[in-house]
């Protein structure tokens, strides 16, 4: 029989068909996918016994109780402790991700330095030998030259023992200076400070014994202060009986939240101020004994009288009726009105800051239970702190070197305003971050920190608490070989310039010792996070008691400051009377001109440290706005002749920035809200650590505020 | 010839059923050896009356701890039981130098799955033999088999190439977690195993 081709085709065909009656393809796609699963790219779980510990979240100053679920010792997952007597154990989605950002993709594996200054310059890895070497000498000329500018250290969590050691590092250096964040969500208690006739010691906000809250500003409800503190008081007042009043350009998170939204024009919040007052003076609701305390009474009544509620309203865009009843309601109750920094949009104008605060004067908040309380000093262990200059407050051009803490506080600030502070030729920059951010690119030398949950952290009073706090979290993961701690960079600085003050120490010692300064002091409590009793600071025998506390995640409160009389205030300050008129004059736009201001929720922005999981979800979720997107009014974009979701360029002075601009009836037309971050992180190639997006084109003030930019807007 | 053209299309299917369900499983498990015997009959039987949770055994705080360590093994085993060349073995070469045994797990799971035996055991009142069959009174361990694709054992499919089991406790795929849980009415979302 002879095999024909034909025969060879049906004995083919059949097997097909007879092996789609076999395992053969079914078993092979079954197999196949689950190889996929298996391929040497993904990273294995780690395996081992599943234990449970309690920390607290790293990575913003609010410090909040976490309980870490770990397989083998390596934390796989975060999860809050809600209704902790110390009311800090609800984590943000951020810091359910905390334990992500040790394997961040832009995570710095070694010391890193620019080749040089200009636009051409690369980023180039160096041992931290080399890098001392280099840096050593120029710390030693900007201490020997007046000319060369100061040496400054930028603090962007103060507060913390490792605070007291940069203190300490530069009490050595004549004229050095420590700087804090521009963007502190307390600073508002610096500038009443700055305003008292004789030194204070800190202050906090009681919210739990206030009736009402009045927030120029301020994200109250948008991860502000310590986050489960502000939504179990303020998320529904109705069953706290409190009232939270908002006065914002914008329909913020916050203003949807309070119990009443003051719309109010850019720019007017100092007039609005003024004008409660007015209505305060006028009918006399203001304490009487504030006449004596308040050093310029005649002055601020003068000033203020001039302000009557209707013609501040044209200004404003808040009504007669009210702005008075407003007035009545601050006046009327236990209140406080705060002043905000904003994350992204830093802090108000200092004139507005200064009336703002003044109302609490006037309402004489100070030292009166639902107001503002004096809080009792950290028990520590060096005295002799240095001032604290906010970095927009810093001379412009006089920082010859400085080194910026990489204790992210999860705000932002433009480069153009650091740049500003430095000295002509842009001084030298040392920057200590586990990761590239967007303020690497301002940075001459890159010192690799541990990642969060690699180091000792440490969570000092949050801002605006009433009572002073402290906790730790001890590392749960290895530090890399290559990383260097903040503490032994200032100690091999210190050897390298010759100075060797700091001594060996670990950050452990550090943080121990202000544990036993604690239990020396033996006042206040430690809360365990597993919701026990607390346990008083005079029941523990020894420091070891104590600082196992800490390590078991226990949190310390202080005790509340002994009732102390208001001193005596300049309500006014430093303000002269062309500041003044200005403060109450709204900003002009040149012609058609948008108002560009940032926007950003704390610790999601170009330089906090997200885990890139998050940073694309809000990517492609739209819940919040990311960077590249921006929110307009949609009369404002009819106007402009946009439609939802299409590119646009934003022009300023600065310069340009292309967007995706999304239609919001909660902003205010004129307004243009374009978000500072989150950045995709290494998740993208587009990425790059110059990049900080809308702050890149905002114009900085002569106060070194950026709130607020004048742009145009064209179709991309 | 009249059915010349018939024939040879039934020819190729035959050749296809006959490869796919005979040749096909041999070539796709790769058989690999144990470590060391084990005959669980001879600690679960009359003689000695263990029970499975005496060596994989439940933590205090409910955790399963699985294949049982070799430090378990010592706590009777720590001088030979016996004259077999396989307690020799396990002896010298595991117990004496405190070396793990690399067992070969037969129902070793991706990593995507997540199982809890004190969930399943401790709460749903399983019995083992539901899962794993007569395992427990197996006087040597049956073949190891893994599947040269996915690297899983054979017992995870089935010895059942068809993958229909020829045993209630045969196959630990997904389906068979699913059914289980539809019968006793305990419908959960995915992230209930893949978390």
């Amino acid at each position: 029989m002879k095999l024909t081709r034909r025969d060879v085709l049906r004995f083919a065909g059949g097997s097909v068909l007879g092996a789609l009656f076999t395992p053969i393809p079914w078993k092979l796609l079954d197999d196949s996918s689950i190889w996929t699963q298996n391929w040497s790219l993904i990273p294995p779980l780690p395996r081992g016994p599943i234990t449970t510990k309690f920390t607290h979240c790293p990575l913003c100053s609010a410090g909040c109780t976490a309980k870490a679920r770990c397989v083998n010792g390596v934390p796989v997952g975060l999860s809050g402790v809600p209704n902790l007597a110390t009311r800090n154990g609800m984590l943000c989605a951020v810091g359910l991700a905390a334990h992500h950002v040790a394997y961040h993709p832009l995570r710095l594996s070694g010391p890193q330095a620019f080749t040089g200054k200009d636009d051409g310059s690369v980023l180039m890895p160096v041992t931290l030998d080399a890098l001392l070497a280099s840096l050593g000498p120029k710390l030693r000329a900007v201490m020997s030259s007046a000319s060369a500018g100061a040496v400054a250290v930028l603090d962007q969590r103060p507060g913390r023992a490792m605070s007291r050691r940069y203190q300490k590092f530069l009490s050595g250096i004549p004229g050095s200076m420590y700087v804090v964040s521009p963007s502190r969500e307390d600073g508002m208690l610096g500038t009443l400070r700055a305003l008292s006739g004789s030194p204070c010691g800190p202050m906090g906000f009681d919210f739990e014994n206030t009736k009402t809250v009045l927030s120029v500003g301020a994200p109250l409800l948008d991860g502000w202060g310590v986050p489960e503190r502000m939504q179990v008081l303020f998320a529904d007042t109705s069953a706290s009986g409190k009232t939270l009043m908002q006065i914002e350009s914008s329909q913020s998170r916050t203003a949807r939240g309070a119990t009443t939204w003051l719309p109010v024009v850019p720019g007017t919040e100092a007039a609005l101020a003024l004008s409660f007052a007015n209505v305060i003076f006028r009918e006399g609701l203001y304490p009487k004994e504030i006449e004596r305390t308040i050093t310029d009474f005649p002055r601020y009544r003068e000033l203020v009288l001039r302000y009557h509620p209707h013609p501040i309203s044209a200004l404003t865009g808040v009504s007669p009726d009210t702005i008075v009843d407003t007035a009545r309601k601050i006046a009327g109750s236990p209140s406080i009105v705060i002043a905000g920094a904003d994350p992204a949009r830093g802090p108000l104008e200092k004139s507005t800051e200064i009336l703002v605060a003044g109302l609490n004067l006037l309402l004489g908040a100070p030292a009166r239970s639902g107001g503002i309380t004096l809080r009792r000093e950290m028990p520590d262990v060096d005295a002799g702190a240095m001032p604290e200059t906010p970095l927009h407050r810093v001379p412009d051009h006089s920082i010859g070197l400085l080194i910026m803490d990489g204790a992210e506080y999860g705000e932002s600030f433009p480069t153009s305003l650091l740049k500003r502070k430095m000295v002509a030729d842009g001084g030298t920059v040392v920057l200590l971050s586990p990761h590239l951010s967007a303020r690497s690119a301002s940075a001459d030398y890159l010192i690799p920190t541990p990642s969060p949950f690699e180091s000792w952290e440490e969570h000092p009073t949050p801002p605006g608490a009433a009572a002073a706090s402290f906790s730790v979290s001890a590392p749960l993961l290895a530090p890399r070989e290559t990383s260097v701690d903040a503490v032994r960079f200032l100690g091999l600085l210190s050897e390298a310039i010759g100075t060797g003050t700091e001594g060996s120490t670990s950050p452990e010692a550090v943080l121990r010792q202000r544990s036993d300064a604690i239990q020396s002091a033996g006042r206040g409590t430690v809360y365990a996070p597993d919701g026990a009793e607390g346990k008083p600071v005079s029941a523990f025998s020894n420091g070891d008691e104590a600082w196992q506390a800490f390590l078991d995640g226990g949190c310390w409160v202080d005790e509340p400051a002994a009732p102390a009389r208001s001193g005596r205030f300049s309500i006014l300050g430093t303000l002269t009377d062309d500041e003044l008129a200005t403060a109450a004059r709204p900003r002009q736009r040149e012609g058609a001109a948008i108002t560009l201001t940032p926007t950003g929720v704390r610790a999601a922005m170009s330089s906090g440290s997200i885990s890139p999981i998050l940073s694309k979800i809000f990517q492609e979720s739209d819940l919040r706005g990311n960077s590249g997107t921006a929110l307009i009014n949609p009369t404002t974009a009819s106007q402009l002749g946009i439609q939802d979701g299409s590119a646009a360029v934003v022009r300023s002075r600065k310069g340009t920035l292309q967007v995706r601009l999304m239609l919001d009836p909660a902003v205010r037309p004129g307004l243009l809200q374009a978000a500072v971050g989150p950045w995709p992180n290494g998740t993208s190639g587009t990425e790059t650590m110059d990049n900080e997006g809308v702050l890149a084109i905002c114009e900085v003030q002569e106060d070194g505020t950026w709130r607020f930019t004048d742009v145009t807007i064209e179709k991309a | 010839m009249k059915y010349r053209g018939v024939a040879f299309l039934l020819a190729g299917v035959l050749a296809s059923l006959a490869l796919g369900w005979f040749v096909f499983p041999m070539v796709l498990y790769r058989t690999e050896s144990q470590p060391i015997g084990f005959n669980h009959a001879i600690h679960t039987g009359e003689a000695n009356g263990m029970t499975c949770d005496m060596c994989h055994e439940f933590a205090e705080d409910g955790r399963f701890n699985g294949i049982p360590v070799t430090a378990k093994c010592a706590d009777c085993h720590s001088t030979a039981l016996g004259s077999t060349e396989t307690e020799k073995r396990l002896i010298e070469e595991f117990i004496t130098p405190g070396k793990e045994i690399p067992w070969k797990v037969y129902s070793r799971q991706p990593d995507n799955a997540y199982f809890s035996h004190a969930t399943h055991v401790m709460k749903g009142k399983l019995t083992c033999e539901e899962c794993h069959g007569p395992h427990g009174s197996s006087s040597e361990l049956p073949t190891y088999q893994v599947n040269r694709i996915s690297g899983y054992s054979r017992d995870i499919w089935g010895r059942n190439i068809s993958g229909v089991p020829s045993e209630p406790w045969e196959g630990m795929k997904m389906d068979r977690c699913v059914q289980c849980h539809a019968d006793r009415n305990k419908v959960d979302g995915c992230v209930a195993c893949h978390k």
